[in-house]
């Protein structure tokens, strides 16, 4: 059964109008509710209809073209495995692991909602899919503890208390899931940034990250590359020594990147 | 080699099964489905971009854009999750709004972005035939003029506007509560109002 609150919010999220603390309860309110996914795609679908209510227009001639031609140089993406991938976790260095654990930390967790909202829909239909979710809670709790004991190690290891590590959120009201984890070690002058479901660039640019020190202007630290899936992981230095960092940004510069930020903010460290 | 079309879901619309024997296609590297699934998605797209950026060169660019998402990744497609339409839309609308609030000149863009009513009351029937994308236009188009005039005017730019909602609410000068209201029905009422997609 679906409230009139509910019906009010699935309207606003299929137009991507729900922001922050609102649609996080929301989509967990979401992934816990099929029969409001259902709707929430329903009007999905209904307002990308509207695409024909613009004022009518037809695309250049050449551009058709100029499509088919650039299909030719773009790598298509393969079909995804039947099963999940599990992200590897490397523990060459302490910061790495920390962002890994961080980023795979978050991936699980969605992984464990979406296994749970799969599971709630096939337990009507019996003792399999009771089975199915005991077997998928069992292997997010193994796999969380894991990942823990690896953190642990990682702590241990290196001199972590001086690293700063920051999640960094997204930007774009479009593009809400994107997130990233950096890790900054300032006696290294070296980092990590682990990124996830960030949409690919345009062709004609790339996103660059930035270090904020505190009270002064944006230092570069590198492009960001993203795979077609918008996963990516970068080791990043900055053009200049950064011994303490406010906060991480990530823009959308022209391709090569820039060394004065111009571009849209993408994602912001809190 | 192309893997061969598969049967789409009984409950799938004519025209998304359609398309998701496209995207199948697309998915083996067949290039003359991208042509095909061009010349059914362009014209929607691009009008949809134009409306959003009033600037016809973004507006091609962003469509080029789409295209090439969907030829890179028409293997991983979930049709589970929405249709290929909507999924196009999606990835246009989002990009241009995101290129829209990139722009520094914001406010002007807005203002040319979501004009105060796109006029289809004005319109007498079928006068757009000619320019428009066909039946599905027709038929959207129809369904859009017979919504109340608030809740279109509240979905017009919720769709186009790359407003939030409180700056709809602003920019209606009503409160939120009103606009939030206005959005759900005049989107279930547009819901139930629009015909499966021939």
């Amino acid at each position: 059964m679906i409230d009139e609150r509910q019906e009010e919010l699935a309207a606003l999220e299929a137009f991507d109008l729900l922001e922050g603390a609102d649609k996080a309860q929301f989509e967990g309110e979401m992934a816990r509710n099929p029969e409001l996914q259902q709707r929430v795609q329903q009007l999905r679908e209904a307002a990308a209809r509207l695409a024909h209510a613009a004022p009518p227009a037809d695309p250049p001639a050449a551009l058709k073209d100029r499509i088919l031609a650039s299909a030719a140089h773009h790598r298509q993406a393969a079909a995804p495995e039947p099963r999940a991938r599990i992200l590897p976790f490397p523990v060459i260095v302490a910061w790495a692991a920390a962002a890994c654990f961080a980023l795979l930390a978050a991936g699980m967790t969605q992984l464990y909602f979406a296994a749970r909202q799969r599971a709630s829909v096939l337990e009507e239909q019996g003792q399999l899919a009771q089975i199915e979710l005991k077997s998928l809670q069992t292997r997010f709790e193994t796999e969380r503890f894991v990942n823990e004991r690896k953190l642990a190690e990682a702590l241990k290891a290196g001199d972590l208390a001086q690293m700063k590590i920051a999640a960094l959120t997204s930007m774009l009201g479009n593009s809400p899931a994107a997130m990233a984890v950096a890790v900054w070690n300032p006696a290294e002058q070296e980092g990590v940034l682990a990124v996830d479901k960030l949409p690919e660039p345009a062709a004609n640019k790339d996103y660059e990250l930035w270090m904020i020190p505190p009270g002064a202007k944006p230092v570069a630290a590198g492009l960001v590359k993203v795979s077609p899936l918008g996963h990516g992981q970068v080791l990043f230095h900055a053009e200049k020594p950064v011994h303490a960092v406010a906060k991480f940004a990530v823009t959308l510069e022209r391709k090569g990147g820039v060394s004065v930020p111009a571009g849209s903010m993408v994602l912001l460290s809190q | 080699m192309p893997p061969p079309p598969t049967t789409p879901p009984a409950s799938t619309d004519d025209r998304t099964a359609a398309d998701m024997v496209l995207l199948r296609r697309m998915a083996g590297g067949d290039k003359a489905a991208l042509g095909d699934l061009y010349d059914r998605f362009s014209r929607p797209l691009f009008a949809t971009a134009l409306a959003v950026l009033s600037d016809p060169a973004e507006a091609q660019d962003i469509v080029h854009d789409v295209f090439m998402v969907l030829w890179e990744k028409a293997a991983v497609f979930e049709p589970q999750r929405g249709s290929p339409f909507a999924w196009a839309v999606t990835l246009t609308r989002n990009r241009a709004i995101d290129r829209l609030r990139a722009r520094r000149r914001r406010t002007a863009a807005l203002e040319n972005a979501a004009p105060d009513d796109l006029g289809y009351e004005a319109q007498p029937a079928g006068a757009d035939e000619q320019a428009s994308a066909g039946d599905e236009a027709r038929a959207v188009r129809a369904a859009v003029a017979e919504l109340p005039a608030d809740q279109r005017r509240a979905l017009q730019l919720a769709f186009f506007g790359g407003l939030t909602r409180q700056q709809i609410a602003e920019q209606l000068r009503e409160p939120l509560g009103t606009i939030k209201a206005r959005i759900r029905r005049g989107l279930l009422r547009l819901r139930d109002a629009l015909p499966p997609r021939r």
